[in-house]
């Protein structure tokens, strides 16, 4: 998945480890997916999620998933493809999409 | 419990493929339009040849009740034949399909079926495609009859056997045949589907079977049968008032009568898990979650007809649309078992035990918020061909 600042530089952008860049995403986009992820599947306040963190890892179910997917919506005022959100496995993945969608929405 | 129609397996794409309604797919047309090889498709594997029918993709289990449990079965046999054989109706008592047919045998045969197939005219294509995956569904029985034979304590151990389990099954796989033979030669008569198709459908899917995931548990095995029959009864009641609405008394008859044999079955299997729950509270709450978390896979979701790679979720949606089936009566019958069985109230579990009852209890409420949100955002639905009516297209 190519967040919109990068395909305008012309940069490519894969969605390998060897491609990935820290700025993906802002800090507090990754820091608010991180407590609703927590929120949804109960997690004590002080665990440990880190970018990378799989949600099946974490314990979510595909309902936790499409949940967790609804409340980034509601959070972000965006709105999620079915394509798009099957995409979604980690909490990078869900902060990188966000971003790319408020960023097409204020485009808008 | 032959109708589970794909109601309400409920396709939400974005779960699994044993899944609740196409809610999702509603919303995303073009998903499932692309191509015949759908990514992320449930019972596609990445290798799929085209054109040949799905299979099941999950690792299959089997024998995870605990053996020492079988015990319990045997000792409810008594019990079995005292509230559960009950149920079952005598032959000589029963409904036959010739009871609802043109009698062959009288001077007025074709006038019956000329009146027959003038009423079967006013019922509209979509109608006739969910009747048809009803009728499949149905016909596919011996499918069926072998799941409830994979259970263990309660199989029919040579196929005559005389434990009130193995005659339960017996009797209860007599009854439902009625219904496929009813449906089949309704359908046959009506002049407006393609029974070729049909029996094509029939065939891959009594060959591809089913794997409900019910892991030889009777725990599962039962729960699963009580939210099918429940199921069935839901959406053989539907059929039933749409052919109401269209003009076709007879077909209403036929579809209710269907419908409450459906009925007397889900109260004997639900009598079976609040026993269950008595003897049990803490293996059958963690078997109702379980069930619940894998979702409950519809019967005839590997249906294919050597045309559609995914008839299922095509038909699931026609369903969805009409009204026959749909996520709110997933979520509807979710919420009747955890009454029908007190859920909330049930004591002395263990940490495990506690956590599925929570699970469980506040499950439909989730399903329900996630319909509500899928049907706001639904999109415009296409037109697909079904086989099973010559081509004709269908909005989904």
């Amino acid at each position: 998945m190519v967040t919109v600042g990068w395909t305008k530089s012309g940069f490519p952008s894969l969605r390998t480890s060897r491609f990935r860049v820290s700025c993906s995403a802002k800090p507090e986009t990754v820091q608010k997916v991180c407590e609703i992820v927590k929120k949804q599947l109960a997690l004590p306040a002080e665990s440990e999620l880190t970018p990378e963190s799989k949600f099946a890892a974490l314990g979510a179910d595909s309902l936790d998933t499409v949940e967790i997917v609804m409340s980034l919506e509601e959070e972000f005022g965006i709105s999620v493809e079915e394509e798009s959100s099957q995409n979604i496995t980690t909490v990078q993945e869900a902060a990188d999409l966000i971003e790319k969608l408020v960023q097409k929405k204020s485009e808008a | 419990m032959a109708l589970q129609l794909n109601h309400l397996s409920f396709q939400f794409h974005k779960f699994t493929s044993f899944s609740p309604p196409p809610m999702a797919s509603i919303r995303s047309p073009t998903v499932f339009m692309a191509s015949t090889l759908r990514s992320g498709s449930k019972e596609v594997e990445n290798l799929k040849k085209p054109f040949s029918p799905p299979r099941e993709v999950h690792v299959q289990v089997t024998h995870s009740m605990p053996p020492q449990k079988i015990e319990i079965f045997k000792s409810m046999e008594n019990w079995a034949e005292q509230n559960i054989l009950v149920h079952l109706k005598p032959v000589e008592k029963s409904w036959q399909p010739q009871d609802f047919l043109p009698d062959p045998a009288s001077d007025g045969f074709h006038e019956q079926v000329k009146e027959l197939r003038k009423r079967a005219k006013e019922l509209p294509d979509d109608y006739f495609v969910v009747l048809v995956g009803d009728m499949i569904t149905e016909e596919a029985l011996p499918t069926y009859q072998t799941m409830l034979n994979t259970l263990d304590g309660v199989r029919d151990e040579t196929g005559a056997s005389l434990t009130s389990w193995a005659i339960w099954t017996r009797a209860w796989t007599a009854e439902e045949n009625r219904h496929g033979d009813l449906l089949n030669k309704y359908l046959y008569l009506s002049g407006r589907v393609d029974m070729r198709q049909i029996e094509k459908t029939i065939q891959y899917l009594i060959g591809s079977g089913m794997d409900p995931r019910t892991e030889n548990s009777p725990y599962l095995g039962f729960i699963y049968t009580s939210f099918q029959e429940r199921a069935t009864f839901i959406s053989h009641g539907n059929t039933a008032r749409l052919a109401k609405e269209h003009g076709d008394i007879k077909l209403a008859q036929i579809c209710g009568t269907i419908a409450s044999d459906e009925k007397r079955h889900e109260t004997a299997y639900t009598k079976i898990v609040e026993k269950l729950f008595e003897i049990d509270p803490d293996g059958t709450v963690v078997a109702f979650a379980d069930m619940m978390r894998k979702k409950i896979s519809m019967p005839a979701h590997l249906m294919y007809d050597g045309r559609d790679d995914n008839l299922f979720d095509h038909f699931s949606a026609v369903a969805q649309r009409l009204g026959v089936y749909t996520a709110k009566d997933y979520a509807d019958i979710l919420e009747f078992l955890v009454g029908r069985w007190n859920v909330e109230k049930v004591t002395g579990l263990s940490g495990d035990g506690r956590k599925a009852q929570d699970y469980v209890c506040g499950l439909a409420p989730r399903f329900r918020k996630l319909e509500e949100r899928a049907q706001g955002r639904a999109k415009e639905a296409p037109t697909i061909p079904f086989s099973w009516i010559f081509d004709r297209e269908v909005k989904l």
